[in-house]
């Protein structure tokens, strides 16, 4: 049995390197979009996959095929994967193909490759026979790995030029570090395959950018995350004075009715365009992976004071759309331990989608009771009812379901995963029952804790 | 209401923020109105006030000024008794900063100014004690 060589220790020390990165760009993707475009890239790749055996693995050393299983799964399915996310990430529609340019090639030469007998000597490195495989696939295969690695190169310059220098080094060093493992595994396994190492220049460049691209990407991400934080900053501000001067007017010149009704639509306008960019500053806060993304300041509250007080901004919006809105409270209404601005944004965002998903002369009712180390509070309308296959997803981040999206009522689909994170964070939790056509009721529970010392 | 208005100081680099909040404390109470930390520190310490109201951005550090002024105003003997109120539209996060350099209240914008109004009277209050 062969001992462990390069081509092992390479095949794992890459494997090991690549499913670090490959775990790193996936969590940061997989709750996009892209996943589509991943499942159909899955499929392609296990071809691709399949064929890197037929035509590598097809070997009476054990230990070979060992190795050259390890290389696939460990070394070019993430690989593979990285380049793909990052490529449909940053580049242009119209230039998807470049993720699949290098697993079709594959395809096609092994293909043609596998029908053939054997032409590599694995003990001498040496061709044999003048195979057309040989003449026609592999001339071929390199020019398009030369031209795979020149679009890599171009697909990530463009991404790299970033005018913060010190990051920049960071990077770089980084990318070093990974790299030369790297063109270690490139040196043997190309070696290995065609006898000599063919481009190791370009490759190396290539794998360079390659790295510093997915570091580059992370950092893109991270931008743009915050450039939508510092936003909600931005739309938050001209809010204060207009909410405040609205209050204003309306205490002080004490207003005829009509205007004072005009006084009122602002002012509970502002109140969802305000809870609006809540939501977002709070979406944006959990995609940077903050070390507490919620952050909950608990302070004694009276939790029917704070029903009360939604259900008092959004009652003459509901009957300005012809909807009832109604609040009980059952129990003693204990005082507990909750964030009550967090709290608020909860159900600011249940009683606003109940609102505009039940139609003119519907029901929306508030109910709170108290148990011995629970309080619940369910909101339920008339409304046009969540069917059973959308139950399960509508928690999920900008998750609409189909028959609500019919309505032509507008949403970010941010409300409700937000709604979700909040109680959770609270250590509560929330359901929805719902009929198709009948209504929804949203329940939440969030656990009593008594104040101390008060 | 006592003979005196209460003096007020309100710190804040957007104009209409402070319009806004002369608009609704201006009858019950004397507000002056500075847009940066430096002339907050230099009318803080030349003026008596019984109150200080503090914004978190503004010039001229931009990012964490309101905390500065904070911290720089409970440091000094002449200034350490006024209570101050931060008011920023920064996130709730903030919160612990503010409590860390000795803020009294902390709001985010935009608030429910009844809440604010009922905190300045109840700092008032305690302050005349």
């Amino acid at each position: 049995m062969r001992s462990l060589n390069i081509y092992n220790i390479s095949a794992i020390v890459i494997c090991a390197m690549y499913i670090v990165f490959a775990y790193f760009t996936y969590t940061r993707h997989k709750k996009s979009a892209t996943i589509i475009k991943f499942a159909t890239f899955c499929v392609v790749y296990s071809i691709y996959c399949f064929s890197i055996f037929l035509l590598f693995g097809f070997n009476n050393n054990a230990v070979s095929i060992l190795s050259t299983i390890l290389i696939v799964i460990g070394a070019f399915v993430p690989t593979i994967l990285c380049d793909f996310l990052l490529t449909v990430a940053n580049v242009r529609k119209k230039e998807y193909w470049i993720a699949y340019i290098f697993p079709i090639v594959f395809i096609l030469v092994s293909i043609y490759h596998a029908t053939k007998s054997q032409i590599i000597d694995y003990g001498t490195h040496k061709f044999y026979s003048p195979n057309p495989v040989l003449v026609i696939g592999v001339p071929t295969l390199f020019l398009l790995l030369v031209i795979y690695t020149a679009l890599r190169f171009r697909v990530a310059y463009r991404t790299i030029r970033s005018p913060d220098r010190i990051k920049f080094l960071k990077r770089l060093f980084m990318g070093i570090y990974i790299v030369i493992p790297a063109a270690i595994f490139d040196i043997a396994f190309y070696t290995k395959i065609f006898g000599v190492f063919p481009f190791s220049l370009p490759m190396l460049i290539g794998y360079v950018y390659q790295i510093m691209h997915i570091l580059d990407l992370e950092s893109l991400n991270r931008q743009r995350t915050e450039y939508i934080m510092s936003l909600t900053h931005e739309l938050k501000s001209p809010l204060t004075p207009i909410q405040m001067l609205i209050n204003g007017l309306e205490s002080k010149i004490a207003p005829e009715p009509k205007t004072k009704e005009a006084l009122q639509v602002i002012a509970y306008e502002i109140e969802r365009y305000k809870n609006l960019i809540n939501n977002l500053y709070l979406i944006s806060n959990v995609e940077l992976d903050r070390p507490e993304p919620i952050k909950i300041n608990k302070e004694p509250i009276v939790l029917s004071r704070i029903v009360a007080d939604v259900i008092t901004i959004f009652r003459d919006g509901a009957g300005r759309k012809g909807i009832q809105l109604t609040h009980q409270s059952n129990g003693n209404n204990p005082t507990i331990l909750v964030d009550s601005d967090l709290v608020r944004q909860v159900l600011i965002n249940l009683i606003s989608n109940s609102i505009k998903y039940t139609m003119s002369g519907g029901k929306v009712n508030v109910d709170v009771s108290y148990s011995e180390k629970r309080v619940y509070v369910s909101v339920s309308d008339t409304g046009a009812g969540i069917p059973k296959k959308d139950q399960s997803t509508i928690f999920e981040k900008f998750y609409r379901a189909e028959n609500i999206k019919q309505t032509g009522e507008g949403g970010a689909g941010l409300g409700l995963s937000i709604t979700k994170m909040i109680v959770e964070a609270h250590g509560g939790k929330i359901f929805v029952e719902s009929k198709h056509g009948e209504g929804s009721k949203f329940t939440f529970y969030l656990p009593i804790e008594e104040p101390v010392g008060r | 209401m006592d003979e005196k208005k209460a003096r007020i100081l309100v710190a804040d680099n957007d104009p209409s923020f402070l319009y806004a909040f002369e608009f609704i404390f201006g009858e019950d109470y004397e507000v002056f109105q500075v847009q940066d930390g430096l002339s907050a520190r230099a009318l803080a310490e030349q003026e008596s006030f019984d109150l200080i109201v503090l914004d978190v951005m503004m010039p001229p550090t931009g990012f964490d000024e309101g905390f500065q002024v904070c911290e720089y105003l409970k440091m000094n003997p002449k200034t350490n008794n006024i209570p101050v109120i931060i008011v920023t539209n920064r996130s709730e996060q903030d919160r612990t900063r503010a409590m860390e350099v000795g803020a009294e209240a902390y709001f985010t914008k935009p608030f429910n100014q009844s809440e604010l109004r009922q905190i300045i009277e109840n700092l008032l209050d305690q302050s005349r004690k």
